[in-house]
This record gives structure tokens, sequence and C-alpha cells, in this order.
């Protein structure tokens, strides 16, 4: 079945092979991401998923070749595309491996010091390789490429400069300085496996200052011609954020590496510029510190932070945003990127998210399906209503079960309790009233939730603009999406020997195909440090925020699919702070500052689920009105039932709480007022 | 209803029978779709997913259906290419270990290959019954055969003269007697080999070593090799099946509601396969690529006007 | 048959080994099985020294230290001559390993019992290279005790990087040109890592049959993880029993010729030994997420000590 989907593989990015990636490659991110390949240094943020990684390959040599030999343009526009990288994974480059030789009598700066040193080589060693590769598969001209005299001329006197403190002295090619290069790197290993005791001394006296030889190379390079003069030189940096993990061999000792690695981003350079992919918070609440100093680093004067979330959000409206298009992009290749004889007679060029998954269900309808035999169902009529009214409800549920589960909520608002006590039918529908309009919008996912759970049934996820914000500008989700619903369409007629997608998948196959990514997309919140607590987090969350919705039967609350938390609080409990952040961090929450309604004026932050565990927990995507407001207690007890450990004074903080129930009276709820439960 | 429809419909209660069909979906294809007894393109059962829906319609009701799919929670298919595996195991470990330890072979580096040589020449490998596929067991294991017969011993039992075996052992020097089977469900079939080979040949070491053994199957074996003193019988399974293996180790409801629609499925079936289900059932959860013992739920195999199977049984003597 | 392929109860196999006494290297850990193999040696009189090591997860509670003590008292009172080491970190550096190895085995005989039960793969792995290549030991058995039963909660928890286990890392990472994952309970972090980190090379998984179930359903839950991240193949998958150190062993010369491997031990430990004397041999490397905690009830109950030879009358096996 796996070879009749096309999403079958979630990431594009390189288990297709080159030559497939830059099939798939969608272009649309290079132009907000432009500063990545332009001189600067530049730390590019973001959650797995959101392209990131996508971003950063296209820097890789390979990948350039890829689109060389497809002839097909380079994504990144000219000039910005005159560019030599070089780059170091941080784990899988041994660099971990200094991890080996600490021990309690270590000296961690001289251990730092050698990590740069290593650094500095390794770089050099595949930029070289970088520009032979480039050289080879012809992506730098012919006439560009320095023969063989320059080549030695130049690397003889980069081994002259005083970086080097001499141990270079020997070298005049280009292979013996290549050769160098590797020696010492070898050194490195041998020393980091325990196969020497003791680093050589003309390795331990010579170690260069982290990111100067580099400079150094580069800039004799670009003056001998063998780099030409217009090419800008990058050095990608990966796995900078799980140097945290040596903490644990060693005392800061992660800290300290990542604090050399800084040091390079404070070199400002003209013709060196380091890139560095990390996740969104962890290099926020990271420290600044640089190595060797107490200065920090400052964003904007060392290095441009680049968020794929700002630009991927960016637009004024819904028809600018970039992510809608890019999913868009990236559904249309992957689908005529597939070439299978299976799916002979489909016109592929008139394959679009639309024509494939359709419009959402208007929402009347979807509240139809939800009540397929009782429509009556829908309503919960109270005992003191009068009889025409409760008439009159029931009647209208059997044509329009949204409208008169609107009508129930309406009857529930504060002042308006006399159209419950009515004598006869009554002859306009205030919430239908176009001066209502607001009313009846805000309340309509609130209002279905309410249909389909007193039904018991789930709700109906369909349709192209669904797909899109239930991804939650991440891809990643937006294609585990296409995946499962293609398998769940696929599942249909499995035998169909051919496919013709001249119609929008059925809402029902669409629907299943988003529960099962969306239970896929829970199970992943495990991954990563802390990921249990927070799965077990966000399932008592999730539970919660079902319920309070479900219950609100005046519907006054519509936007309680999130909560909100006073920042002054926040600050206050730093476990909390914390944890939520890390939530964010791993992109579990999402989270804002809002303005706050309540008496207070206190700067609030509120907080989402991904928007893709909304089926998982049967709640509303969009988000309209406020959000639950609660204390931080709320949160503590919230955590203690996840399994976080809590000192002595926040579990009885988080215990006290939870004895309180979350859901207060409902018609306390229907005064505006979320009572002091909650505040 | 679809079945997506239906788990649409049921993941309102539980996200669960989310994660059991995407489980399944994977297992259709990576491990099902080696069911022998389907393979035909003229079967009436072709693919997984078809029978999963009419398996599912078995129960009326769709508060039994879900059950019925919890149940494949701890459903146990053993492909190809795991039988295979257990007939390696059968060899380098069942086999191996009965044979340095009855050998006494010693664990030198330079006598444990020629020892071991040795005592593999004296070893005669056969199948218990003819459904055991012991060419595949000598390829898989790189084992060439000096033994131009290999008979299965249920047939020797039964045709055999015992006197012409022993001569047919001592003329090749075979002093050890390995039978090899595939599955062992109540040891019915087995037991009676055993004291056939307990009686007729005392003084001959025999290992039975079925690939997967119900524990049913296996504590009777030992009964009856104790019962008949029978102390140059072994038996090894590689694979033994406990509780842990059967309806008995759904939760509760589950099995409540199986039990309940069993009578359903009893009242479709004939007198034959109403007493081989009393004969034979251990509520086993098994399958095998070649065939569903009938030691198994007869939920999974059964079919008849009023049942459909999920993985049918062809039905051997 | 090569004698590496023999494999069998401890109690069974003593009396067919030329040494009849041993030292033990092992660890007191939170698991009741961790003192298997010293009792049974101890009992059986081929005991001759025992050293067990203390290691500590990154993150433990009360009842880590609880148990863990427990079984230091029990261990003390079977075996009065033995020494407990200090504790150590599970995230010990290599050069603090090979000092605590070297104290460990000081004054043991040529005969080295290593009791791989409750030892964690980073602790093992450099161990048993070192035992390998320590002139000191002509015979290496490596000692595996079952246990009963594993907790259905969450075995482990927090993993930690993709990283090496020491020092079986590679020396530069774009030569390598296959994966091959043990199966086992727990996928830590890995599917993440096979369709991001090892997108573009091919990987190949080692199914665990037998045993039967429960592990068997586990063993394809784990499967499924991955697959949800990076679909799986029915060619991808090569079956070892996941008590056979050898069978995975030949497995990975089969799956592994002419190419160069990343070994990813998430599967049994007799599979990790195999893994391990493979990258031993082959000098490959191993990577591996570890978890910083571990559930203190990780198992339960004494099974089977499981006796696997390594090096016997100074000849290397394997």
């Amino acid at each position: 079945m796996q070879y009749l989907n096309p999403f079958h593989e979630l990431y594009v990015t390189e288990s297709f092979g080159d030559e497939q990636f830059v099939q798939l490659f969608s272009p649309l991110l290079v132009d907000p991401a432009l500063a990545l390949y332009k001189p600067g240094n530049v730390v590019l943020q973001g959650l797995a998923g959101t392209g990131k990684t996508m971003l950063l390959n296209l820097l890789k040599p390979k990948i350039r070749s890829a689109y060389h030999h497809a002839q097909v343009p380079f994504p990144v526009p000219a000039p910005y595309d005159r560019f030599l990288s070089a780059g170091i994974n941080l784990i899988r480059s041994s660099v971990s491996d200094f991890g080996n030789v600490i021990t309690t009598e270590t000296n961690v700066p001289e251990v730092c010091l050698m990590f740069g040193d290593f650094f500095n080589y390794w770089v050099l060693r595949d930029l070289i390789e970088s520009y032979a590769y480039h050289a080879r598969q012809s992506l730098i001209t012919p006439a560009q490429v320095a023969n063989q005299t320059t080549l030695d001329a130049c690397f003889h006197e980069i081994a002259k400069n005083d970086c080097w403190f001499g141990s270079m002295g020997h070298v005049d090619t280009m292979k013996g300085f290549e050769q160098a290069l590797s020696h010492r790197i070898v050194e490195y290993r041998k020393y980091m496996q325990l196969n020497t005791s003791e680093l050589p001394s003309d390795i331990s006296a010579t170690k260069t200052a982290v990111g100067r030889p580099i400079i150094e190379a580069v800039r004799l390079l670009k003056e001998h011609g063998v780099i030409p003069q217009q090419y800008n030189v990058f050095i990608r940096i990966d796995q900078f954020e799980e140097l945290s993990w040596l903490d644990n061999r060693h005392r800061d000792l992660g800290a300290n590496f990542k604090a050399m690695i800084r040091k390079l981003f404070v070199n400002r350079d003209a013709n060196v510029s380091y890139k560095l992919g990390t996740r969104p918070f962890s290099w926020q609440v990271d420290s600044k510190e640089v190595f060797g100093t107490s200065a920090p680093m400052e964003e904007g004067r060392n290095y441009l932070l680049l968020s794929m979330e700002t630009f991927l959000r960016r637009g004024e409206s819904e028809n600018k945003l970039l992510f809608p298009k890019f999913c868009e992009d990236i559904f249309t290749k992957r689908i005529k990127g597939f070439n299978s004889s299976q799916y002979e007679g489909t016109v592929w060029d008139s394959i679009s998210l639309d024509s494939v998954f359709g419009k959402r269900l208007p929402p009347a309808e979807r509240a139809k399906r939800y009540v397929p035999k009782n429509p009556e169902k829908a309503l919960i009529l109270e005992k003191d209503w009068s009889e025409p009214w409760k008439r009159f409800l029931a009647s209208l549920a059997k044509t329009d079960p949204l409208s008169a589960r609107l009508g129930e909520a309406w009857a529930r608002q504060k002042d308006k309790e006399e159209i419950a006590h009515i004598s006869e039918r009554p002859r306009i529908l205030p919430w239908e009233d176009f001066n209502k309009r607001y009313w009846k919008k805000e309340r309509l996912e609130a209002a279905l939730i309410q249909i389909a759970a007193r039904n018991q049934q789930n709700l109906l996820w369909s349709g192209g603009i669904e797909l899109v914000a239930l991804s939650g500008e991440n891809i990643l989700a937006f294609i585990l999406m296409c995946q499962c619903i293609w398998d769940a369409w696929l599942l249909e007629d499995a035998h169909a020997a051919v496919r013709k997608l001249n119609k929008p998948i059925e809402v029902g196959v669409q629907t299943f195909g988003v529960l099962t990514a969306s239970a896929s997309w829970f199970r992943r919140l495990t991954e990563g440090l802390g990921g249990h607590e927070r799965q077990r987090f966000i399932e008592v969350l999730g539970t919660e925020l079902y319920r309070v919705l479900v219950e609100d039967r005046a519907l006054s609350y519509p936007g309680w699919n999130g909560f909100s938390i006073a920042l002054e609080d926040l600050r206050k409990t730093p476990v909390v702070s914390s944890f939520l952040g890390s939530a964010c961090d791993h992109g579990v929450l999402f989270s804002e500052d809002h303005s706050t309604r309540d008496s207070s004026k206190k700067r609030r932050a509120k907080f989402y689920l991904h928007p893709l565990l909304a089926p998982y927990f049967k709640l509303p995507v969009r988000r309209t009105k406020e959000p639950l407001y609660l204390r931080v207690d709320t949160i503590l007890s919230w955590m203690m039932r996840a399994g976080f450990e809590l000192d002595l004074e926040l579990r009885r903080r988080a215990e006290s709480s939870a004895r309180q129930s979350l859901s207060a009276n409902p018609r306390v709820l229907a005064r505006g007022d979320q009572g002091s439960l909650f505040e | 209803m679809r079945i997506t429809d239906k788990i649409s419909l049921w993941s309102f209660e539980s996200n669960e029978y989310l994660e059991i069909h995407r489980s399944l979906q994977f297992l259709d294809r990576v491990l099902f779709s080696d069911y022998e007894p389907t393979q035909s393109p003229r079967s009436d059962y072709p693919t997984f997913y078809n029978r999963l829906s009419s398996w599912l319609n078995n129960a009326p009701k769709e508060e039994q259906q879900k059950q019925y799919f919890k149940l494949l929670t701890k459903l146990l298919y053993i492909g190809r290419d795991e039988i295979t595996s257990l007939m390696t195991s059968a060899y380098s470990t069942a086999y191996m270990q009965w044979i340095v330890r009855a050998g006494s072979i010693r664990l030198s580096p330079t006598t444990f290959s020629s020892d071991f040589a040795a005592e593999l020449r004296a070893t005669w490998f056969c199948p218990t019954t003819d459904s055991f596929r012991i060419n595949q067991f000598f390829h898989i294991n790189g084992l060439a055969s000096s033994a131009s017969h290999r008979p299965d011993w249920r047939s020797l039992k039964k045709f055999g003269d015992t006197a012409r075996i022993q001569k047919y052992l001592t003329d090749n020097k075979y002093s050890r007697v390995v039978l090899l089977e595939d599955f062992v469900g109540t040891g019915t079939q087995i037991n009676s080999i055993i004291k056939f080979i307990g009686m007729k040949f005392p003084a001959i070491p025999f290992l039975l070593t079925p690939l997967i053994c119900a524990k049913d199957g296996y504590e009777r074996m030992l009964g009856t090799i104790h019962d008949g003193g029978y102390g140059n019988i072994t038996v090894t399974p590689v694979v033994l099946l406990d509780k842990r293996a059967t309806l008995g180790s759904l939760p509760k409801e589950t099995r409540q509601v199986i039990l309940r629609g069993r009578k359903q499925l009893l009242l479709g079936c004939t007198a034959e396969q109403r007493a081989n289900i009393e004969s034979y059932n251990l509520d086993l959860l098994s399958v095998l690529f070649s065939n569903t013992p009938n030691n198994s739920a007869p939920e999974l195999y059964m079919h008849h006007a009023t049942w459909n199977p999920l993985f049918p049984r062809v039905q051997r003597d | 048959m090569n004698l590496a392929s023999y494999y069998g109860a401890l109690g069974a196999s003593l009396p067919l080994l030329g040494a009849s006494h041993w030292c033990l290297l092992g660890t007191i850990s939170t698991e009741d099985r961790c003192l298997g193999v010293a009792n049974e040696l101890k009992s059986a009189s081929h005991l001759d020294k025992a050293t067990m090591l203390r290691i500590r997860d990154i993150r433990e509670g009360e009842r880590h230290t609880t148990l863990r003590e427990k079984h230091a008292r029990l261990f003390r009172r079977q075996i009065p001559n033995g020494i407990i080491s200090p504790e150590s970190s599970i995230a010990l550096s290599l050069k603090e390993m090979k000092k605590l190895y070297v104290d460990a085995t000081t004054g043991f005989s040529e005969c080295v019992a290593l009791d791989i039960s409750t030892m964690p793969k980073a602790y093992f792995f450099p161990i048993l290279k070192w035992i390998l290549e320590d002139n000191r030991f002509k015979d290496v058995v490596v000692l595996y005790t079952k246990a009963l039963q594993y907790t259905d909660d969450m075995l482990a928890a927090d993993v930690g990087a993709w990283m090496p286990i020491q020092p079986f890392s590679e020396s530069d990472d774009s030569d390598v040109n296959l994966l091959v994952v043990a199966a086992g309970f727990m996928p830590f972090g890995l599917p993440e890592l096979v369709k991001e980190e090892y997108g573009r090379i091919e990987v190949k998984y080692l199914f665990p049959v037998p045993p039967g179930p429960p592990t068997y359903q586990r063993s394809w839950g784990f499967m499924q993880s991955i697959n949800d991240s990076r679909t799986i193949n029915r060619d991808q998958i090569v079956q070892v029993s996941a008590h056979d150190a050898y069978a995975t062993f030949k497995a990975l010369e089969r799956v592994c010729t002419n190419l160069n491997p990343v070994l990813a031990p998430y599967g049994s430990k007799p599979v990790s030994l195999g893994m391990a004397l493979y990258a031993i041999s082959s000098k490959c490397s191993a990577y591996y997420t570890q978890p910083s905690y571990y559930h203190p009830d990780y198992s339960s109950g004494i099974g089977e000590s499981v006796l696997y030879p390594v090096k016997l009358e100074g000849m290397y096996l394997y």
C-alpha cells in the first residue's frame, strides 16, 4: 500500500535522495528566510517540521549539486546563490567524545580550548572538501576553479599564518594542508578514545583560537582567487542544542562548549558567516554567555534571529499568509512527483488541496450529521421552560439542529431568559439576527462540539482549509494528515487498480485520517526530554478543556479551548513558567501575550494546544473570545496529576487547587464572572 | 458501515480504537499478507481488510464489535520469516543445548567443533507430523543430511515396523533422534507418539522440539513422559504459549463478550466442527502463516453460514 | 559448529568449561536479578572474586536508592568477600570508567565473567572491549539473567541526545551507509532520528523471534512507532532470536557486508551483546539515546541465568 501513497514518507528532506529533494522542495520559504543565504551570522529558530531543516539543507553542497544536475533552478536567487558552505554536526563529528577524557581533575577550560581547536580543523577540512566537490560537480565554473599552482601557493600562505602557532610551518601544498588537518583530527580522536593518555605536546601547545583560522583561511583563499570574490562562505552548525547532554558527563561542560560556539558569532567577519538551527525557546532561555568573556551575545549586533513561526504566519489576511501557500505547494509537488501507474487516468494538473479535500462542511451541515437519528438529542431542555418554547426548539432541531442549539444557548444568556417562557412560537429568532452574527459566529464551534457530544459523535474534519488550520504552521503535521487520509482512502477498495481523483475524498474518510493523524501527533508528545510528563499534562489539559466546553450550556465561554495566566504569577512560579516554556519549545503548546479583560489589568499569556491535538480531544481549532483564565495553582495541580515532581510547598498549593472543581456553576459563569475559583 | 467510519464513531469513547487500527494497518502490510489459505486470487477471503470488515459484522451489536476489535491487540501472528527464525532457534538453541548437555561436550575451542559434529552425525532429524517442513529446516540451518529417509513419526507409528526402524537407526549409526513440529496445542497427537517412542525405543534419547507449543500441551507431554517413566525423552519448545497468548489475557469485559458471542458461533457449526472445538480449543490467539491451529479461538478461523472468519482455517485431519 | 554459537543455562554450562573458578564483574542495581549470577556462581562453588559496580542514573528517586541498598546488603551477606565499587554515574566519562574498570578487576584471575544483566550499555560495551583486549584474561564469558516480569509502566523516560556509546563512535559520519536497529520495547526518540538524521540511508531492523507474547506484540509496537515516521517494509526486517548473541553477530555480518553501519542496540541484552561483539570486531559505531530515568521496578524476579562464551583458553571465539 505504501507505494500508492504519495505521502508515505513524512520527511521530504533527504530520505528520498537528492534528486527527489529537488522535485519536492518548496521554494516559498526561501524569500522570507533570505537572510540565511546572505552574509551575516544567523540563528534560525523553529520547531521540528516547520521547514527549518529544509532551508538549512539548501546550504549543503550535495543538494546544490542535485539542482544543478536536475537542471532545476536553485531556489536561492542570485546573487545570494553564490556561496560555499562547510558544516559540522556537533554530535556526530565526535565532539561529544571530548566528554570521554573528563575526570574530576580535568581542567575544563583547557578541554574547551581543545574543542575550539578541533572545530577549526574539522570545519576547514570540510570547507576544502566542499570546494573540491563544487569543482568536480562544476558548481563553480571551470574558469573560476583555481589551478594547482595557485592552490598550493595559497595553502602555503595559509599555513604560514600565525594563527596556527607554527604547527603548519612544514606545509607548502594543498594536499599537505589537508593531511595536516586530518592528522590533527585523528590525533584528537585517538586521545578522546583513550588510545593515547595525553594529547601530543605539539598539538596541545598549538591550539588555535576558535574561528580565527577559518577567517584567515577564507580571507587568503579569496585573495588568491581560489574562492571567487563574490562568493560567500557559510559554516553550518548542527545539533547545537544537544551539547547540553555533555553537562551529564561533567557539570557545565555542555554549557561551556555552547559558549565556545557563541564566540564564533561574536567575531563578525565579512568573509565567514555562521548559520545555526535551533528550537525556539531554547535559544531564548539559554544563557548567552560567550566563552572567555562576560559580555553576552546580542541579537542584532552579533547575529540575526530568524523565526520560522514568524514568517510562516506573516501576512495581514489569511490570503496572504505564507503557510497555506506552502502547504498547497508541497501538496501538489508531492502528488505530481508521485509516479504510479495505479493512478492512471488521473489528471494531475488539476490537482489541488481543494480538489482533493474539498471545502469544509458548513456548520449547519455538520450539525445535521451529528444527529443522524435523534435530532432532539442536540438539546438539553430545562424543566421550567415553557412548553411552546421546548416544542419549538425540538421542532427546529429536526431541520436545523445547530440553530436549535444556539437557541437553547440564547435562552440561557443573562437577560435573555424570557424567551424560554414564551407562550407561543417565536416569530423571529434573535440569535439568527444579522446584528447578532458575531455572537453566533463565535459560538458555532462550541455549539457543534456540544451537539456531537450529546449524540456521542466524533467531530468531522475535512477540507483543505481545515487541514491547513490543523497543521499549526507545521508542514510535518500537514503531510502526516495527508498520509493518514490517503491511507484511509486506499482502504476503501484496496484492490482498485485505477483511482481517479476526480472528486474530493469523502468527509468520513478525511475525518478518519485526521483522527488517526491526531492520535499519532499525541503519541509523539513523549519525544524529547520531559516528553512523558508533557504528554500526561496535555492529556489532563485537553480533557479538562473539553469538559468545560461541553458543560458550558450557555455557550458563554466558547474561547475555552485555551487558557491564560498572569505573567506576574508565572514569573513567581518558575517551575510552571519553565514547564510551559518547555511545552512551547517542543511545539506542544502555542503561546502569546494578550490584553486582559479582567479588572486587575495584569499582563497575561495565553496558551493553546497544538491544533492537530484538537481532533484527539474534540476541541475547536479556532480561537475565539477569551481563553480560560486560570491561576498558576491550577496548572500546578495538573502538573501533579501528570506525575511531575513538585516540592512540598508547590504540592500543597496543587493539592489545594485540585480540591476545587474547575467547572463552576454555569449561572456563575454566565454572569461573565469567571469567579474566585479561577483568579 | 465502513470500518473507518465505525472506528471514527468508536473513537468518541476512546482513541484506543484508532491506535488498534493503525497497528493493524501496519501489520497487515508487513505480516498478515503471507497468510497462505487466502493467497489464491480465487480465494473467497482476499484481503485482511475485507475479512476484518465482515468478521466484525459477525457481532450484531456495536458494543460487541468493539470487543472483537480489542481482541486483535493480543493476536499472535507467526509469519513465514518468523517460522524461519524459530527453525533456526530450534537447531541453534534447543538442539544445541540438548546435545551439549547430553553428550557432555566440553566447551573448549579446540574440541567443540569436532565433538559437536560427531554428535550431529549421530542425530536423526525427523518431523513429528507431515505438516512440518523438514527440508526447510535443513536448508535454513545449513545442514547436510545424510539421511535418505526423514519420515514423520505419526506415520511411522501407524505404519512403521519397530524392528525396521531400529535397524535403520543402527545401520546409520544414529544414537539420537530429534522430532520437530511446527505447532503443538493440546498435545493429543504428539502424546500418542511420545508413548510410542517411549515404549518402543526406550534406549534412544529423543528430543521433541515444537516450534510453538501451548502450555497445556507442554504440561500434558511432560505428564505423559513422567507417567510412562520415559526418561529418554526431552521436550523443549522454542516458544511456549501460556495464558498471555490466550483469550485469558484479555480484559474481563472483552473476554465475557466474546464468550457470550460464542454461543451464536456454535449454533451455526456442524456437529463435526463443534466436536473439534470441544476437543482442541484452547482459546489461543495464534495464527500461523500456513494455517490457523484448531487450538486457537474459533472466533478467528471458523467459517460457516453465519460466521465469517478473520483467518480462515484449512481443515486437515 | 562454532563454539561461539553455544549459549546455555549457567548451571548446566559451568561443568563443561575448563575453568572452575571465575572472577565476576557485575552491577548492583534496583532489579532483583542483579544478584542472580553472583548467587548461582557462589552456590555452585565457582566464584573466586566478585566486584559489583554501583551505577546511578541521571535522574532518580528515593526508591532507586532503597532498592539498590537492599541489593547491596543482600550481596554483602551472601558474598562477604565481594566488593562493591564506589557509586558512579551512568554518564561517567570514558576515562573515569577505564579507571573504574582497572580498579574493579584488580586481582582478577585469568577467568572473568561479565554479568550484563543490569549493566547499562554505556558500561558493558566499553568494559567488554577492554576485557577482550586485556591480556590478563584467557577465559571470558558473558552472563545474563532473565527477569520473570517487566513493569507495564513506562520502562524509562527523558531520553537524551543520539550519541555514540563510547568508544564506538565513527570517525566521519558521512561514510555511514546503513543503520541497523535492534527492535526492543521502547524506541526512545528513534523514530525522529530515523526520519531526520538517517533519512537518506538504508535502515535494517533486527526483530526478536523468539520469544513469543507479550514481548512479540511489544516488539511490533516498537516497529510501528518507527513506521509512523518512516515506512518500514518487510524486506528491511531480519528476524533473530532475542536470546542469541551469536545469531545476532552472524546476522550483522550478513547484513553489513561491504557497508559502513551504525548500530542501534535497542533490543534485548543478548542482542546488544551480539552488537557489541560485532562493533568490537568490525570497529563500527554504536549509537543510543540514553534515558535519564529508568523505572525503579524495571523488572521483577530472578529467572534463568544464561552463559555466553566469548573467549576460552586464550582464543577469541567471534
